[in-house]
C-alpha cells in the first residue's frame, strides 16, 4: 500500500514537472514571438520611411521638374507641368495615388513673396500644389526636403536664372 | 519461508516493474518534446523563410533601382552587384497602360509569386533571374540624355557576353563593369578574337555573331536595331541585355513620356520671357509628331527621321545663350 502510493505521488510530482516545463517553454516562446513581432513591426517601418526618403529624392529628380543641373526645381518646368492637358496629368495622378502618394507641393521659403499660391502664368508667389488628394484620404503623413527653385528673370533687358530656396513637401498615405 | 520468499520477490519485481515504467515514461516524453520542438523550429523556419526571401529580393531591387532614379541626369552611367537569396525565380514585367515595371518573386519550389512589385517611373531591362544558390548579379544604368533627360533605364546582365564592338563602346562598358567579377556572369571582350565557350557573342554590323548591332547610316551609325528591337543613344545597351517583349514595352513608355516631356518644355519655352529661343518650339512639335510617326510605324525610315528631329532639337537648344536654354 505504502509503495503504490509512494508511485503515485512520484507520477503526480512527474506530471507536475511536467506541466510546470510545459508552461515554462510556452511563455519562453511567446516572449520570443512577442519580441520578433515588434522586431518585424519596427523594421517594417524603417523600411517605409526608406521607402519614403527615396520617393522624396525620386520626386525632385523627375525630368518633368528639375533643373537642367539637377538638384533643384525648374519653376517654368513645374508650371508647364501644371499646364499640360487634363488628360496627361490624370496619368501622373493615377501612378502618384497607386504610390500611396497624397500630396505634392513646392514652396518658396525664401525670399519671402507673399502667400500667393502659383497659378499658370505667375512666378511671384509661394506655393505650386502639384498633386493634392489629401480631401479623399482620412490621414497622411508629410515629410519635406530643402531644394533650390530656379527660374528666369527679366531685369533691365538682361536675362538671367535667379534661384531661391524653397522646399519640396510630399504627403503619403499612412498604412492601416 | 516460501510465502516470505515469494513476497519479497513480488515486491523485488514490483520495484523494477514501477523504475522501468518510469524510463519508458521519461522516454517517451522526451521524444514528444524533441518531435514538438523540431516540428515548432521547422514550421516557424518555413514561415519566416518566404518573407525574408522578400524582403531580400525587395531590398535588392530597391538598392539596385532607387539611387538610379534619385541621381537623375547627374551620373552618366553606373554599375552595382544585386544580390538575390537562394532558389529564386525573378521575372521582370512591363505594362505600358499602367506605365509601370514590375518585379515578380516567387521560390523556385512555389508556382505563385510572393512579392510582386510595381515600380512606376522606373525602366527595368532584363530577362528573367533564375538562382539555385544565393547568387549575385550586374546591374548597370545609362542616364538617356536624347534630346533631353528622359530616364535613368536600369539593366540586369542575366548571361555571359562576348564583346566585339568599336573601341569606345568597348571602353565605356569596359569601365562601367568593374565590379562585374563579383557576380555570376561575365564580360569578354574579344577584340576581334574568338569568344570562349557558354559566351553570347554580340557584334556590330559586318561581322557574324549571336546579338548583332546594326547601325543605320541615315543617322550617322548613332541609331539603329537589334533584330527588332530598334534604338538611338544609349538605348543601344538595354537593345543588347534585355528581352524583346520587355525592350518593345519599356520603348514605347520611354517613347510616351519623352512626348510629354517635349509638352512641359514647349509650355516653358512660352514663358522665356526676354529669351529669343529662335525655331525651339517648332521643333519640340516636330519631335513630337516623329515620335508619334515612330510609334506607329516602327522602321528604319521612321527611326532615322526621329533620331534627326532629335539631333536638330539638340543643335537648336545648344546655340541658346546659357541662361536662355531650354533644356
Amino acid at each position: 500500500m505504502k509503495a503504490r502510493a509512494r508511485a503515485q505521488l512520484q507520477i503526480q510530482e512527474m506530471a507536475f514537472v511536467l506541466v510546470g516545463l510545459i508552461l515554462f517553454f510556452g511563455l519562453i516562446m511567446l516572449f520570443f514571438a512577442v519580441f520578433q513581432q515588434a522586431k518585424i513591426k519596427s523594421l517594417a517601418e524603417q523600411t517605409r520611411r526608406e521607402e519614403i526618403v527615396a520617393k522624396l529624392h525620386s520626386i525632385v529628380n523627375m525630368p518633368e521638374f528639375a533643373c537642367r543641373e539637377a538638384f533643384c526645381i525648374d519653376e517654368e518646368k513645374v508650371l508647364g507641368f501644371l499646364a499640360l492637358s487634363q488628360q496627361q496629368k490624370q496619368k501622373y495622378y493615377e501612378k502618384f495615388d497607386k504610390q500611396y502618394i497624397v500630396l505634392i507641393k513646392v514652396e518658396r521659403v525664401w525670399p519671402d513673396r507673399g502667400n500667393a499660391k502659383c497659378d499658370t502664368n505667375t512666378l511671384n508667389c509661394k506655393t505650386y500644389e502639384i498633386y493634392n488628394n489629401t480631401a479623399k484620404k482620412s490621414s497622411y503623413e508629410a515629410h519635406s526636403t530643402f531644394t533650390l527653385m530656379c527660374h528666369h528673370t527679366l531685369t533691365n533687358g538682361q536675362v538671367a536664372i535667379v534661384c531661391d530656396v524653397g522646399k519640396i513637401v510630399v504627403g503619403f498615405e499612412v498604412p492601416k | 519461508m516460501v510465502r516470505l520468499m515469494s513476497a519479497k520477490a513480488e515486491r523485488k519485481a514490483r520495484k523494477s516493474q514501477l523504475s522501468s515504467f518510469a524510463w519508458i515514461f521519461s522516454i517517451i516524453v522526451g521524444a514528444v518534446f524533441f518531435f514538438l520542438a523540431f516540428f515548432f523550429v521547422t514550421q516557424y523556419g518555413k514561415k519566416t523563410a518566404e518573407p525574408q526571401r522578400e524582403a531580400i529580393v525587395e531590398s535588392g531591387i530597391s538598392v539596385l533601382v532607387e539611387p538610379f532614379s534619385a541621381i537623375g541626369s547627374l551620373v552618366e552611367a553606373q554599375g552595382s552587384v544585386l544580390e538575390f537569396p537562394p532558389e529564386t525565380y525573378v521575372e521582370f514585367g512591363c505594362n505600358v497602360d499602367g506605365d509601370y515595371s514590375e518585379i515578380k518573386a516567387r521560390s523556385t519550389k512555389e508556382r505563385t509569386f510572393s512579392l510582386i512589385k510595381k515600380a512606376y517611373d522606373k525602366y527595368i531591362f532584363s530577362s528573367a533571374i533564375t538562382t539555385k544558390g544565393k547568387e549575385n548579379y550586374f546591374a548597370f544604368s545609362m542616364p538617356l540624355k536624347d534630346p533631353f533627360y528622359i530616364a535613368t533605364p536600369v539593366i540586369i546582365v542575366t548571361n555571359n557576353y562576348c564583346f566585339s564592338l568599336p573601341y569606345e563602346m568597348e571602353e565605356e562598358l569596359k569601365a562601367i563593369s568593374e565590379k562585374i567579377n563579383l557576380t555570376k556572369y561575365r564580360f569578354n571582350f574579344s577584340d576581334g578574337g574568338r569568344c570562349p565557350e557558354g559566351y553570347v557573342s554580340v557584334c556590330a554590323d559586318t561581322s557574324v555573331c549571336y546579338i548583332k548591332i546594326n547601325s543605320l547610316p541615315g543617322c550617322g551609325g548613332k541609331c539603329g536595331f537589334v533584330g527588332n528591337k530598334f534604338w538611338w543613344g544609349d538605348l543601344v545597351y538595354p537593345a543588347i541585355f534585355a528581352d524583346e517583349t520587355v525592350y518593345q514595352c519599356n520603348l514605347k513608355r520611354i517613347l510616351e513620356r519623352m512626348k510629354t516631356l517635349a509638352d512641359i518644355y514647349l509650355n516653358k519655352t512660352a514663358m522665356l520671357e526676354g529669351c529669343n529661343t529662335g525655331d525651339i518650339s517648332a521643333k519640340l512639335e516636330e519631335l513630337k509628331s516623329a515620335i508619334d510617326n515612330f510609334k506607329n510605324h516602327m522602321n528604319g525610315n521612321t527611326l532615322v527621321l526621329l533620331y534627326n528631329k532629335i539631333t536638330a532639337l539638340e543643335a537648336a537648344n545648344e546655340a541658346l545663350p546659357k541662361e536662355c536654354k531650354v533644356f
